[in-house]
């Protein structure tokens, strides 16, 4: 039969005797303890510390001072802000000063549109002024070179004149003045192509350079000698043949033929 | 069931000396006889050693734990002086072939195996099946939850029988 052991426990429950407690009253009595009602006592006396720990941190005074809610608080705070921000600067000062602020900055907008409209005057003027700076450049190698190149055009011109038509000593300088002053006045006419814009009136100016240089030579002949240099081209009516085309040997040259080309284009 | 006896005279103040030693008084005197062994007049030294300390102490005690546990644990610091102010008896045996399940040598083994058990388990199996508390008192005595206490009697039962069985006790 198997063991019942809370039964075996409880069988060997210790007696205690009646005795046991009167003996331990009396020791305690004996010894002067404090065995009769101490609870009272000790809740008194800890109140009592907690009375004096109180005092002296001073929760008594936080604990019965009135608690404004935090809202409350939070209000009293704004508004010791904001009376301190209005003693520096009042409402009126701050009006006046936002209106003379808006105005500035009014002011600032004009400028800043004035601004942009030199910034971009200057830039075109820049551009401007380097492209015809360019221009310049060009039409100098262009003069140059209708300078250079029909000189020696002309002298050839004078030669085969005095050779086919027994030019006089006097016509042949007469000749030769009748050609600068056609070189004068197609140089004159390349310089003023350069700048802005196309001339459309470039082959009109060339043919009348032509026609004009033309009847002066022939006004400078005899019946005969005209008779002779019917049809002959003493000075070209086209443009083109002004320009410095494929002699150009350099890339600015190659502009200015290219820039030639455009502006006396039909 | 037998239950703690509380004092009619103090049972407003249950937290009052009177009212703990009416109801602790007995529960304890087991707890140290445990301790002591079958040594009864030691028992009434330590149990009065016990309950003056009790006594000058008892403001000192913030109710964290239940107030038979601390009072066990004053018993069991009176136990220690105790036995250093006298000397240990030695158990011995000289009757290999006596029976224990029979009268006071019986009981003495249910002592010794509960006397192995640790602390907080033979108080809680005592206080069930000597003091006759149920599980509510015995988790306000040790002042612990119930699940705890209900946990330490299933675990106290193993153990006891353990112990029983180690000390030579039939199953």
């Amino acid at each position: 039969m198997p063991t019942d052991f809370d039964n075996l426990i409880r069988n060997a429950r210790p007696t205690v005797l009646p005795t046991a407690r009167e003996r331990v009253l009396e020791h305690i009595e004996a010894h002067g303890a404090v065995a009769s009602s101490p609870g009272p006592f000790r809740m008194v006396a800890r109140v009592a510390a907690l009375v004096v720990l109180a005092l002296a941190s001073g929760a008594v005074a936080a604990l019965f001072a009135p608690k404004p809610a935090t809202n409350d608080r939070d209000i009293a705070e704004l508004r010791e802000r904001t009376d301190r921000l209005n003693a520096a600067l009042p409402a009126s000062t701050l009006k006046s000063e936002v209106a003379r602020l808006e105005s500035d900055v009014a002011a600032l907008e004009d400028r800043q549109a004035d601004y942009e409209r030199d910034v971009l005057a200057a830039v075109e003027q820049v551009i401007e002024e380097r492209e015809l700076a360019r221009m310049e450049q060009w039409r100098e190698r262009h003069v140059s070179y209708v300078r250079e190149h029909y000189t020696r055009e002309a002298e050839a011109t004078v030669s085969a004149l005095r050779e086919e038509l027994a030019l006089t000593a006097e016509q042949e300088v007469q000749v030769r003045e009748l050609l600068k002053e056609a070189e004068d006045k197609a140089v004159a006419l390349i310089g003023g192509c350069y700048g802005k814009g196309r001339h459309h009136d470039v082959h009109e100016k060339f043919a009348g350079l032509a026609s004009d240089t033309e009847r002066d030579l022939q006004a400078l002949l005899d019946a005969q000698q005209r008779e002779q240099i019917e049809g002959a081209v003493i000075v070209s009516s086209a443009p083109e043949d002004w320009a410095p085309s494929g002699e150009f040997r350099d890339g600015t040259d190659v502009d200015v033929w290219m820039n030639w080309m455009n502006v006396s284009r039909d | 069931m037998p239950g703690l006896p509380e004092d009619e005279n103090t049972a407003a103040d249950p937290g009052s000396f009177e009212n703990l030693f009416g109801r602790y008084h007995d529960a304890v005197y087991r707890q140290i006889v445990l301790m002591l062994g079958r040594d009864t007049a030691g028992a009434d030294d330590v149990s009065q050693e016990t309950w003056l300390r009790i006594s000058r102490s008892l403001h000192t005690f913030e109710g964290r734990s239940g107030f038979y546990a601390w009072a066990c644990r004053i018993a069991g610091n009176e136990v220690k002086r105790w036995w250093g102010r006298h000397k240990r008896p030695t158990v011995v045996r000289d009757d290999p072939g006596h029976d224990p399940r029979e009268g006071q040598e019986r009981d003495d083994m249910v002592h010794e195996a509960l006397h192995r058990l640790p602390e907080e388990f033979r108080q809680t199996l005592v206080l069930e099946l000597w003091e006759g508390l149920s599980i509510r008192e015995i988790a306000e005595a040790m002042g612990l939850s119930e699940g705890t206490i209900k946990s330490r009697l299933h675990r106290a039962r193993e153990r006891f029988k353990t112990a029983w069985l180690e000390l030579g006790g039939e199953e």
